[in-house]
């Protein structure tokens, strides 16, 4: 089962965005205007919506933007049903979600025939958006309420999936929540996602912080003095992958301007000495790899930074796994599309960007059963 | 029902071709003489080679076409190996209501190793009495000399000017678009002469508006080409590395790229810059030798954050 399903708030007082959760409870309760709530995706919009809908009985009847095209089809979707009474008799929200996907102006499309149904209509509307400001909704925008869902910051973000992470007895860090929090920009929906993926193919390292405080005194050698030892990391128990990217994290920190080019050089060259140990197997090179991360590095600053730094982790390889896995829907897809159009998948990957919007349309879809496309 | 357009408008006739004329014209009295020896494709992407064998198969074989062509992708297929358990179990069985032989279509076989082109060519020559090869890739110098001296070389062109014009007039009457001549003009610069590419950019404007605007078609270009990458540039020659590098990282994460595509886009950035020549000339050299550094090495990203650094020191 999808988490972001699983832990969907059920109870109007689990619902995070408090304040706007009162105001849109307070305007559906005494409905005199269409509201429009807007913000960034996977900041609970639609979420709120439809708990507060389902806790004061309200049937909703949900449309998609994009499929508003013009009054005519705007009325084969809403039109009926609400001359329909409901079946058992509920009150109806139309909930028109994802405005930001109707197409036309304030004159003509989609958007003209949304404001003509607003006009017309007596059930409330709630319509939610990423960007309300776009000039195409200036005049539709007048005839609503707004109610702003504010992004939510990592803390907040970062607390909802310990909690998950309590309750499905998970082992992983809270670097990594802060990590997943992180990368996702206050999108909780993606977040929640990539938790689940990191938690169903990755197990945490519990000696993160013994980690840190060897690699704190090996880098602290390497910037701060000229003495190092070529085999610097061997006196550690770190390995020598996972050293290459303390270093990298952190050199820039230390080192800038021509130190920080010269000592880049080093760590790069040391990287194709580490591809070339791959390739051949000559262990030897090891040597080299060592020496160009630890000496050549030291020896490559002109002046020794006076300040203090606080070495971080990198985190750059957690960020780059969790988008691979995430990019992996996407060639599937391409594998698919591929086959159809005498085509490589490695070609529609890299044309991805011409074709993602021909693979919205609701048809092709259908006939390539891409239903579980990527967000 | 909606359809993906590349493959709504794909030629399927000799007649329907436009452009490629001197190759049509060869590839057309081959078929008329029902005398197909194997072919070597060579040209840029989304120039017509696969249309033009599917053609060939179409031309040749009539509604058969299907049981007598074997459609192969060299970069997809898993190994020669992959390759030459198809090719054996397709070929040793004669042609279905011909006296031709099939023919096995292997598209971008400049994927292909230099061992795993031997092997082919053995394969090549193994199946001659029952098959026919047509190899395409999209440069020749990349085959190697055995193979191309067993085929017929046909070098395609990027599509002209003219002849985009008209593949593009021809679907915005089909599909009823309204398009004007400076759209027309815009898309064709966007495409780099590549067919498939128009094609893609003009169903995706569409399916935004059927009337489509220079704006739109911006748009759509933008989201392949980051735009971010000209801030990276300029940031990390200005030295403001630890930015530069944050949004270096982000631009992949949300696209997708691999670092060898981003080295890529960042080289062809360089020609942009409101910079000197030679510093130009020295940024691209980087760029040359941290490509060849991302081959030999492990860590595409960390070579990235080196040119990164590297830049902020040319003056």
């Amino acid at each position: 089962m999808m988490w972001t399903e699983k832990y969907k708030p059920k109870k109007i007082t689990e619902l995070l965005q408090v304040e706007q959760t009162k105001s849109l409870l307070y305007q559906i309760e005494n409905y005199k205007k269409p509201i429009l709530i807007y913000g960034p995706t996977g900041n609970g919009k639609t979420t709120t919506i439809h708990t507060i809908a389902s806790s004061l009985n309200y049937e909703i009847l949900e449309v998609n933007a994009s499929d508003i095209r013009n009054t005519e089809s705007i009325n084969n979707i809403i039109g009926n049903s609400i001359r329909q009474s409901s079946l058992f008799n509920k009150s109806k929200i139309i909930l028109i979600d994802e405005l930001d996907g109707v197409s036309g102006n304030a004159d003509r499309g989609g958007v003209l025939a949304l404001i003509k149904l607003l006009d017309e209509t007596n059930f409330p509307i709630i319509m939610t958006a990423n960007d309300p400001w776009d000039s195409k909704f200036s005049t539709l925008r007048k005839k609503c309420n707004l109610i702003e869902f504010k992004k939510y910051n990592d803390e907040t973000i970062t607390s909802f999936l310990g909690s998950i992470t309590k309750k499905e007895d998970l082992k992983i860090n809270y670097e990594t929540l802060k990590e997943i929090a992180n990368l996702n920009k206050g999108d909780l929906r993606a977040s929640i996602n990539d938790l689940q993926i990191v938690s169903s193919t990755k197990e945490s390292s519990l000696d993160d912080r013994k980690k840190k405080e060897t690699a704190f005194n090996v880098l602290k050698n390497i910037f701060k003095t000229r003495e190092v030892s070529t085999y610097e990391f061997d006196k550690t128990d770190l390995n020598l992958d996972e050293a290459m990217l303390w270093v990298d994290e952190n050199l820039p920190l230390e080192y800038s301007g021509i130190d920080l080019a010269k000592a880049y050089d080093a760590l790069s060259k040391a990287d194709v000495f580490k591809g070339r140990i791959r390739k051949w197997q000559y262990w030897r090179f090891l040597i080299y790899q060592h020496a160009l991360m630890t000496y050549n590095i030291a020896v490559a600053k002109k002046e020794i930074n006076p300040n203090f730094i606080n070495y971080k982790r990198n985190s750059r390889i957690l960020k780059l796994w969790i988008a691979k896995l995430r990019f992996s829907k996407r060639k599937e897809i391409a594998e698919k599309i591929a086959k159809y159009t005498h085509t490589s998948t490695k070609r529609i990957i890299k044309d991805y960007p011409y074709i993602k919007k021909i693979l919205n349309d609701k048809e092709i879809i259908q006939k390539f059963e891409l239903e579980n496309k990527e967000p | 029902m909606n359809d993906i357009w590349t493959e709504k408008y794909r030629p399927s006739s000799f007649d329907e071709i436009i452009g490629q004329e001197k190759v049509v014209e060869r590839l057309r009295s081959f078929v008329k003489q029902k005398n197909i020896p194997h072919l070597l494709l060579s040209g840029p992407a989304g120039t017509g080679k696969t249309t033009l064998s599917l053609v060939i198969a179409k031309e040749l074989y009539g509604k058969d076409w299907r049981q007598n062509f074997l459609e192969l992708n060299a970069s997809d297929a898993r190994g020669i190996d992959i390759i030459r358990g198809e090719v054996k179990s397709f070929a040793r069985t004669k042609a279905i209501g011909t006296d031709l032989p099939k023919i096995i279509y292997l598209d971008e076989c400049d994927a292909l190793t230099k061992e795993a082109q031997q092997a082919l060519r053995r394969t090549m020559e193994l199946y001659t009495s029952t098959a026919r090869f047509i190899l395409s890739c999209n440069l020749s110098s990349k085959i190697i000399d055995p193979i191309q001296s067993r085929c017929a070389v046909f070098r395609f062109k990027p599509l002209e000017k003219k002849d985009v014009e008209n593949v593009i007039k021809n679907i915005a009457k089909d599909e009823k678009l309204v398009i004007d001549d400076r759209t027309i003009d815009l898309i064709f610069e966007m495409s780099e002469g590549d067919i498939r590419r128009v094609i893609n950019i003009l169903q995706s404007c569409a399916s935004i508006d059927k009337k489509i605007s220079e704006s739109v078609v911006c748009e759509i270009v933008s989201a392949a080409k980051p735009k971010e990458i000209r801030q990276v540039l300029e940031m990390s020659i200005g030295g403001n590395f630890i930015k530069a590098r944050d949004i270096l990282l982000n631009v992949m994460l949300d696209h997708g790229l691999s670092g060898m595509e981003m080295i890529k886009q960042i080289q062809k950035e360089i020609i942009n810059l409101n910079t000197k020549d030679e510093i130009k000339a020295r940024l691209i050299e980087k760029c040359g030798e941290i490509e060849f550094r991302m081959v030999e090495g492990s860590d595409e990203f960390l070579q990235l954050e080196a040119l990164l650094a590297s830049f902020s020191i040319i003056k």
